[in-house]
């Protein structure tokens, strides 16, 4: 019964009242404007990827070794070996400086003659130690007389390149031969430039080095690069030996 | 009993009745308005959702890829492909593979010869339609001091003239496709599993992208699109398969897959395929003429992190030392394996070679027929 004629004995609002009344409306509202004029979405930096040469990324054999019968270009036309060399006969293991195929550098170690490898007679052929004759096509046979583990690793397929396959015995299976990724002359592997650095989320910009940069990579990184006694040496005393 | 509040209707509120006075309307009514103000502005930025981002009744209801009936896949891979045509103008040669009998997937790589050109890195993100904005990369090469092992101390932003450097050495990382592998453990959804060939796979469709897999890889493999995924239409690759490089959405995880569209056709990943040393070997363990099986089997093989149990398929390995007659210490390891193995091929030139008729005895069959 009290509370029926609560109505008609309510007092006029306090101003108290007032503020609890406004509160949630006032809380909603404010959240409202919050939840309007936060950020949309998190800044992620979208850097452009740095460009790469098509012809750089296409699959194949690093050189063109040569094949039989031996040709090479001579004057913007391709001709074979002996077109000259029946002609032109060369001294047999001489040391004179090559007077004609001047492109040619020729830095194989020790092995530093025309004559090893080439054969005399036939310069469209290769020679073995023994005497015996290879076409250009088996040019390992050749290069195995003195790079036995290597070849060993090549036949394995544990050295060179494998192209077309992973299939063993495949037909579309292709392992490059020596001279299709060495140059014979000059076997030691030239310097590559390198493609560009990666510019991902996930690794962050070339210029955080990790090494240089104390803010760069993560906690244990950070730890590890800059530890905390670098700092303040007096904080983490270690209480080694004296 | 209580009754209702009446609101409206012109009626007014029966005498006596505690629950409605202005005072009270109006205190409910603005805090139902400024409720409803503060939800509309909470879901504000659903208006940023363009159409094509909401998933329609087909994609809603789809299943999981190993639940998926030939046709349901078919069904599916008809609206991939629609997908990719109206964002990119290109049809994609889309299909799904799957893995091969009797085959386990293997990668061994050569750390005696790679030289840290980072080709690799290219030509994998050239065939596997990574988001080139931002960048996304699955293979990551770390340059270390030569004599150290230490991926803490590495650096993968290197920046040289040319490489390789003289006192480095290069170790790329990518997916270790591992036997136990941790990422497959974590996902809630099962979005990621291990396929038959040793491959683990994502399904993007299923991905929620939690990254959990992220953080529970210790070869930081997994790369998540924070972003919708940029890629220029005339950068796309069109040979697709579901589980490898068909382009992914914003909100999922994605890694190296062994590029599946090629290996499971029997051809090399991309990366093995360009790079320009051949210090990179895949192939099928289970095979004992295969190239990985032979390096596994002769070869100083290591993986990364073995002490965390992740049983890898992907190996690294080094060349031993080639007997060089400069060393004597090389010449003597050749002298002696040849006295006592019979290794004919471990010997110098001074020494004699090894036999004119073990070499010929040697030569594959398939090199000479194709040679010849």
């Amino acid at each position: 019964m009290a509370q029926q004629s609560g109505r008609a004995e309510r007092p006029a609002p306090s101003g108290a009242d007032i503020l609890r009344g406004l509160a949630l409306p006032v809380g909603f509202l404010l959240l409202a404007g919050a939840f309007w004029f936060s950020p949309r979405a998190v800044n992620i930096p979208t850097g452009t990827a740095a460009a790469v040469d098509p012809a750089a990324l296409v699959a194949g054999p690093r050189r063109v070794g040569l094949t039989d019968p031996a040709q090479i270009l001579v004057e913007g036309r391709m001709e074979n070996c002996n077109a000259c060399h029946q002609i032109f006969a060369s001294a047999r293991g001489g040391s004179e400086r090559l007077s004609y195929h001047t492109d040619i550098r020729l830095d194989h170690g020790l092995n530093d003659r025309c004559v090893n490898c080439h054969d005399a007679d036939n310069r469209e052929l290769l020679t073995l130690r023994d005497g015996a004759t290879v076409p250009y096509a088996q040019t390992p046979v050749l290069c195995a007389q003195c790079h036995g583990t290597v070849y060993r690793d090549w036949q394995n397929g544990t050295h060179g390149k494998t192209l077309g396959s992973w299939i063993t015995g495949s037909a579309a299976q292709r392992r490059l031969s020596c001279n299709e990724c060495h140059d014979p002359h000059a076997p030691r592997y030239p310097a590559y430039e390198p493609l560009p650095a990666p510019r991902t989320l996930r690794m962050g910009e070339p210029a955080a080095r990790p090494h240089t940069d104390p803010h760069a990579g993560g906690p244990l990184q950070r730890w590890r690069t800059h530890p905390p006694q670098a700092h303040n040496p007096e904080a983490h005393d270690t209480g080694g030996t004296p | 009993m209580t009754r209702l509040p009446i609101v409206g209707g012109g009626a007014a509120p029966p005498p006596g009745d505690p629950e409605l006075t202005r005072r009270s309307f109006l205190r409910t009514g603005a805090a139902a308005v400024g409720g409803m103000a503060a939800l509309a502005a909470a879901l504000s930025p659903l208006r940023q959702l363009a159409l094509d981002e909401l998933p329609n009744l087909d994609e809603f209801l789809r299943k999981h890829y190993k639940e998926m009936t030939p046709a349901e896949m078919e069904a599916t891979l008809e609206r991939i492909r629609g997908k990719v045509e109206e964002r990119y103008r290109v049809r994609p040669h889309l299909r799904d593979l799957k893995a091969m009998d009797g085959v386990e997937f293997g990668y061994a790589l050569n750390l005696s010869r790679c030289i840290g050109c980072r080709k690799c890195v290219h030509a994998c993100v050239a065939e596997n339609n990574q988001s080139r904005s931002p960048e996304i990369q699955y293979i990551r090469v770390i340059e270390m001091p030569r004599g150290t092992l230490d991926v803490e101390r590495g650096n993968h932003h290197y920046d040289r003239p040319t490489v390789p450097d003289a006192s480095h050495f290069y170790l790329p990382v990518q997916c270790h496709q591992c036997a136990n592998p941790p990422c497959v453990k974590v996902c809630p959804v099962e979005a990621t599993w291990q396929e038959p060939d040793g491959v683990t796979v994502i399904d993007y469709d299923w991905c929620i992208g939690c990254r959990y897999c992220e953080a529970a890889c210790p070869y930081w493999a997994r790369r998540f699109n924070f972003t919708t995924p940029r890629l220029p239409a005339d950068q796309l690759n069109p040979n697709m398969s579901y589980l490898s490089n068909r382009p992914r959405e914003k909100g999922v995880m994605e890694k190296c897959h062994f590029c599946l569209h090629r290996t499971r056709e029997g051809r090399m990943p991309a990366c093995v395929e360009i790079c320009p040393t051949g210090a990179r070997k895949f192939g099928n363990l289970l095979d004992p003429h295969s190239e990985v099986s032979h390096i596994l089997r002769t070869k100083r093989v290591f993986v990364l992190k073995e002490e965390v149990g992740t049983q890898p398929r992907f190996f690294y390995y080094f060349d031993e030392r080639y007997p060089n007659s400069l060393d004597p210490e090389a010449a003597a390891i050749a002298r002696r394996l040849r006295e006592e193995e019979g290794d004919a091929y471990g010997c110098l030139p001074g020494d004699g070679g090894p036999r004119r008729d073990f070499v010929a005895q040697a030569e594959p069959a398939w090199w000479t027929e194709d040679r010849a």
